[in-house]
């Protein structure tokens, strides 16, 4: 049987959660032991855990805070003791209490004792507050004159919680003003709103700021107000992003000092061989698709390697209804593990057909999206995803040339790497784009990383100096970027021969494997 | 602290720290969470106290609360654009605070939103100096937390 504690005991749904949690966790049964009178008026309710010696307090209402101005996380362990500080005074059914701020309250309190198996496991009490009709002399910030009458109690409520003369607010609102706010509102509601930078900056404020930057809450609400829900979705399937916790990671993405190239070999093999396939990440595996074979045979066979395996190897994976054969055509994943092939070129010539796998299906089948009004038939286009849920089109070969020079592309031509096509880009959190790959009539090396900021008043590409083991080759469509934090390259020893077990990866935080 | 009012209309009577009485419907007053649950057995006589709020933030809450847009996100983003534009850095302060305490719907988000654009890429004195907090690290603490943080203090904004 389970407590009912209606909406009256708690104003908020977070309490109800609180105390309903106490209860169950105790595995109390029966009915409220006591009549109780909170039908009409709120009143403070406190649980104590009576099979610690001490008896701490382990759950405060609302009221209760406000009433005495205390704040749950200040008397939570704490035995009741402390609201009588300003003095001895006996137990008569009746206590003197003082707010935080020292003004004198009545309560009129009530015990009562739950009980677990065979012994006392909590004691709740149960507080009617009224105004002390006392004179103590003078409470230092103390403004409380008025007397209310007891048929007044419920607004009561609302007395102050640390009154302020008026006419110097800026002076008492301006010493401890913030933190008259939650720390939930201090942290989820203005710290996650600011950039990783400003987080940690602010730690360096104050002690209780300091605290506050450390939580993981914190840092995981601001990943997805700055970098949006899709690449906080992305990173949360990582595992060794969820080891590196969102602080860390919000640090590394920001400087990018650890990233690293790495290589390793994979098992499995992806026969018949074959290029121009097209490659791309859902979460943490890398889906390949179709590719051109020997006597430029059109393919249309799909394979998958697991990176969260301890031996990844690749995998031909059965899939019904599969769309024409075809190469330099583009693989995206929209919508967590929707996967979509765009375009490309068959043995009838250029394509503009769209294609839609859910990976995950039992069992998994291709299914063509008529329509839609797609864009010209091309090949060699780029594909990007937006919000995680829109395809973005743009560039590549049409029968006509080349078509619709898609805006990074201008960036990148007017700043820096004017012969650079098929490269690889990827957009950072925070809206960098990082490049590499390609083909290359420049001095450039196709393994050179180049980052650009647009938040940057001088919007110029810079070199990035990454350590490790570059792959010689690189190409967008046989990149991939797993997981928000990997770019696996699939790439070959000459550039002609593809050798998929050899992956070179850009990690751009450690420890993310 | 309650006392009893001239009865008038349906409206809640709420008293500022500053001693101004404000009546306003109950529609308004159930968007202030912290006295929600007072509203019910509050007649047209009780007066509701708020220690905490002045009467300009009050003011300032009456007219978001009166003034938002009911539909259309476009028309309710240009009103709040507009609604924080015209407060002072040191306003908009203090009504954070005040919305804080009265749990405001909607408004909690607008104010801390505001607030946290207004400490964004600044100094580490600028935000002690903008929020009042007093520096309570001992200076090895404190020169171990700016290590921490290296990272974090390339250029920041002049306060």
């Amino acid at each position: 049987m389970q407590w009912d504690i209606d909406s009256d005991l708690s104003i908020h749904e977070e309490e109800n959660a609180a105390a309903s949690f106490i209860f169950n966790h105790h595995q109390v049964d029966g009915a409220l032991p006591f009549p109780f009178p909170l039908q009409t008026a709120p009143c403070g309710f406190v649980v104590t855990d009576a099979i610690d010696p001490d008896h701490p307090i382990i759950y405060v209402n609302t009221v209760f805070e406000m009433l005495t101005g205390y704040r749950a996380e200040e008397v939570l362990g704490r035995n009741c003791r402390f609201l009588k500080r300003r003095g001895p005074f006996e137990f008569q059914g009746e206590l003197l209490n003082f707010r935080k701020d020292g003004s004198p309250l009545m309560n009129r309190l009530r015990l009562t004792s739950i009980f677990g198996d065979d012994e006392i496991t909590h004691v709740i009490g149960i507080q009617f507050f009224t105004e002390a009709d006392i004179d103590l002399g003078p409470v230092l910030g103390s403004a409380i004159k008025e007397s209310a009458k007891s048929s007044d109690r419920f607004c009561s409520v609302l007395s102050s919680l640390r009154p302020f003369p008026v006419g110097d607010r800026n002076v008492t609102r301006g010493v401890c003003g913030i933190f008259q706010l939650s720390d939930k509102v201090i942290s989820l509601k203005i710290l996650a709103h600011l950039t990783p930078r400003d987080i940690a900056s602010v730690g360096s404020v104050c002690r209780r700021l300091y605290e506050l930057t450390k939580n993981e809450d914190l840092w995981r609400m601001m990943c997805q107000n700055a970098w949006g829900s899709e690449t906080t979705r992305v990173l949360e399937t990582v595992p060794g992003a969820r080891r590196l916790g969102w602080g860390q990671l919000a640090m590394e993405l920001t400087t990018l000092e650890a990233a690293a190239w790495s290589k390793q070999t994979v098992g499995g093999v992806v026969e018949p061989s074959r290029c121009k396939f097209s490659a791309c990440a859902v979460g943490n595996r890398v889906v390949l698709f179709g590719g051109e074979g020997v006597n430029m045979q059109p393919m249309n066979d799909t394979f998958v390697l697991d990176l969260n395996s301890s031996n990844p190897e690749w995998q031909h994976v059965q899939v019904g209804s599969p769309p024409p054969g075809r190469w330099g055509h583009t693989l995206s994943c929209v919508n967590g593990s929707l996967l979509v092939v765009f375009g490309g070129c068959g043995t009838r010539g250029l394509l503009n057909d769209v294609f839609l796998l859910e990976l995950d299906a039992k069992p998994p089948t291709w299914r063509e999206i008529s329509g839609l009004a797609p864009p010209l038939p091309r090949s060699w286009h780029s594909s990007c995803t937006l919000d995680g849920t829109k395809l973005i089109v743009s560039g590549g070969c049409a029968d006509s040339g080349e078509v619709e020079c898609p805006v990074l592309e201008i960036l990148v031509a007017q700043h820096l790497l004017q012969d650079l096509i098929d490269h690889v880009a990827i957009s950072l959190p925070g809206g960098r784009i990082l490049i590499f790959g390609g083909s290359v009539a420049g001095l450039h090396s196709a393994s050179q990383l180049y980052i650009l900021d647009p938040t940057d008043e001088k919007r110029t590409w810079r070199i990035l100096n990454v350590p490790g083991c570059p792959p010689r080759f690189a190409w967008g469509h046989s990149t991939c970027i797993v997981g928000g934090t990997r770019a696996i390259v699939l790439s070959g020893q000459t550039g002609e021969e593809w050798m998929l077990v050899d992956l070179h990866e850009l990690s751009l935080a450690s420890s993310a494997i | 602290m309650a006392e009893k009012a001239s009865p008038s209309s349906n409206s809640i009577s709420l008293k500022t720290v500053d001693g101004k009485i404000f009546k306003v419907s109950p529609a308004i007053a159930n968007q202030m969470l912290t006295i929600q649950p007072l509203i019910k057995d509050s007649d047209s006589s009780t007066i509701i106290s708020l220690p905490d709020v002045a009467a300009f933030h009050l003011t300032k809450i009456i007219e978001y609360l009166e003034g938002k847009p009911a539909a259309a996100p476009s028309a309710v983003d240009a009103f709040e654009a507009q609604f924080v534009k015209d407060l002072s850095p040191e306003e908009l302060k203090g009504l954070l605070i005040a919305v804080g305490y009265l749990k405001v719907n909607g408004l909690v988000d607008l104010m801390a939103n505001t607030v946290a654009k207004l400490i964004e890429n600044k100094s580490v004195e600028y935000v002690r100096k903008f929020f009042g907090v007093v520096n309570d690290f001992t200076p090895a603490e404190e020169a171990k937390c700016r290590q921490e943080h290296a990272w974090a203090f390339d250029g920041v904004d002049e306060d």
